[in-house]
């Protein structure tokens, strides 16, 4: 399972690359979730002053 | 001097506080010989195994056993708004934590005294190396154990979960140290290896933890 | 200020797909390892700002301490700053955590070892996740004081844990898994670790600052509803 075909090495096996790109999924969920749920408290906070009906 | 005598003074009130209900020495002793007792039949240890494996269960047992007692250490300063007049106090309120402290760590050197009678009957335990260095690491180590496990209940008098937050906060802090005694109490029962460096860092942790665990405790009870 | 913000999150972006791209299309695999080896280009990153972060957690909660009873609106921020800085921490030491695991089980075969490095690096992580909960379950006056006071705790902590380990493994060496991870690195293979090393640590900076400003609009809203509750009952 090699989706994008990365440089092919001879010592890759499925799980590795199963593992590869799990840590690499694992890293830019977690950290663009975590961004994301701030922004979401920030807008929601923006909201509130600058146009939004009071909370 | 006065310094000392605050101290002695709370050590002497914790102690008859406990001799009269008993409650935390019961608890411990009871719940160490449980431990002691479901360890022993889950891993029927022989002689010689029993010798490796005594130091990891006793240090095991003393850190839950004593997790149980400090709770309650601190709640009884709870009644009747004791806590709020120690604050008001013009005494020092390291002195206050030290006989806290001293008085836990009392408690506890009773309950190891029962858990090493114990052990040597029923995991028929016998030192190899020398024994009068437990002496030593046994002091220290529940010294270690007591000192932040107290400053840590008083951490967590007023957090909502209680029970749960105080081996949160003291287990991970306290994994240096577990790791000395337990060591070190292995290495003088079995004489596999010299204890000496076990020891040194246990007496510098112990050190290190009681001397910022005295500084900030006013910080803590004054905390609101 | 705002305009500032919106060009270095722009830039992160920038720098975290260039980053992306370089570590997975332009660097060779590994000679040894295969393409698993490219883990590492996350996992550094990662495991570096979960140790750089605590310690600015550690700076603020000694301002925090230092400033409350003297300067009690910069003691505030300080205290926004602590937990901006351990929510970063935990997510940074999370991902090393589960990039390292996710790495050393085809590589090492095992999922996990009881050595200096990682032990130390799970006890920053546990030590920061009671952290969180002791600002969540402690009653409001005191979350500041008491956060601050664990934290002063771990950042003494954490370099004993490690020591004590250390020493351990060279009274009873575990098994040595070949070096560790970055001993092997051809220079091939440098840009791919530098555009990661900079585009997490802007990412970190950028994650911070917003967090600070959540926390600082908080903070905010509590002192309002202060205000509005003792100006009611005058």
């Amino acid at each position: 399972m090699n989706p994008l075909h990365l440089v092919h090495s001879a010592n890759d096996t499925a799980m590795s690359i199963r593992h590869l790109w799990l840590a690499y999924a694992l890293v830019l969920t977690l950290q663009f979730g975590y961004a994301a749920v701030i922004f979401r408290k920030l807008c929601a906070h923006c909201k509130c002053k600058c146009g939004g009906k009071e909370r | 001097m006065t310094y000392l005598r605050t101290v002695l003074h709370h050590l002497a009130k914790d102690l008859r506080l406990e001799s009269r209900s008993r409650d935390a020495l019961n608890g411990m002793l009871f719940f160490s010989l449980l431990v002691v007792v479901l360890f022993s039949i889950s891993f029927d240890p022989t002689r010689a195994v029993s010798r490796e494996i005594t130091g990891g269960i006793l240090w095991t047992a003393i850190l839950f056993s004593t997790t149980t007692a400090l709770n309650q250490s601190w709640t009884r300063e709870l009644r009747h708004h004791s806590l709020d007049a120690q604050r008001l106090a013009p005494a020092p309120a390291s002195a206050l934590l030290l006989g806290k402290a001293l008085a836990n760590f009392l408690l506890v050197t009773i309950l190891e005294v029962v858990l090493a009678l114990i052990f040597i009957v029923f995991y028929n335990v016998n030192v190899l190396g020398n024994a009068w260095l437990l002496l030593l690491v046994l002091p220290l180590g529940t010294w270690s154990l007591v000192m932040n496990g107290t400053f840590f209940a008083a951490l967590s008098l007023r957090t909502r979960s209680r029970e749960l937050m105080l081996p949160l906060l003291l287990f991970p802090v306290s994994i240096p140290a577990l790791l000395a005694m337990v060591q070190a109490t292995q290495s003088i029962l079995t004489a596999d290896s010299d204890p000496t460096l076990w020891i040194k860092l246990l007496a510098g942790y112990c050190i290190v933890f009681t001397l910022v665990c005295l500084m900030l405790f006013s910080t803590v009870l004054a905390a609101e | 200020m705002k305009l500032f913000l919106r060009i270095w999150f722009v830039a992160t972006l920038a720098v975290l797909a260039r980053g992306l791209y370089v570590a997975l299309f332009v660097v060779p695999a590994d000679a040894d390892q295969g393409n698993i080896q490219r883990i590492f280009y996350y996992h550094l990153p990662s495991a570096i700002l979960g140790l750089i972060f605590p310690y600015l957690n550690f700076a603020a909660s000694v301002a925090y301490l230092a400033l409350r009873r003297g300067n009690p609106l910069a003691a505030l921020r300080a205290d926004a700053f602590a937990l901006a800085t351990a929510e970063i921490t935990i997510l940074f030491t999370t991902i090393g955590l589960a990039t390292g695991i996710l790495w050393a089980r085809p590589v090492w075969g095992i999922w996990w070892t009881w050595d200096a490095r990682l032990t130390s690096f799970l006890l920053l992580w546990l030590l920061y996740v009671s952290y969180m909960m002791v600002r969540r379950f402690s009653s409001t006056g005191q979350t500041h004081t008491l956060a601050a006071v664990l934290s002063v705790f771990a950042a003494i902590d954490v370099p004993i844990v490690f020591m004590s380990i250390r020493w351990w493994r060279t009274q009873h060496p575990s098994p040595v898994f070949g070096g560790g991870q970055g001993s092997g690195l051809d220079h091939s293979m440098l840009p791919a670790v530098w555009w990661n090393l900079a585009a997490w640590a802007m990412w970190g900076v950028f994650l911070a600052a917003a967090r600070y400003r959540l926390e600082r609009l908080h903070q905010q809203q509590q002192m309002d509803a202060a205000l509005a509750a003792t100006e009611a009952t005058a």
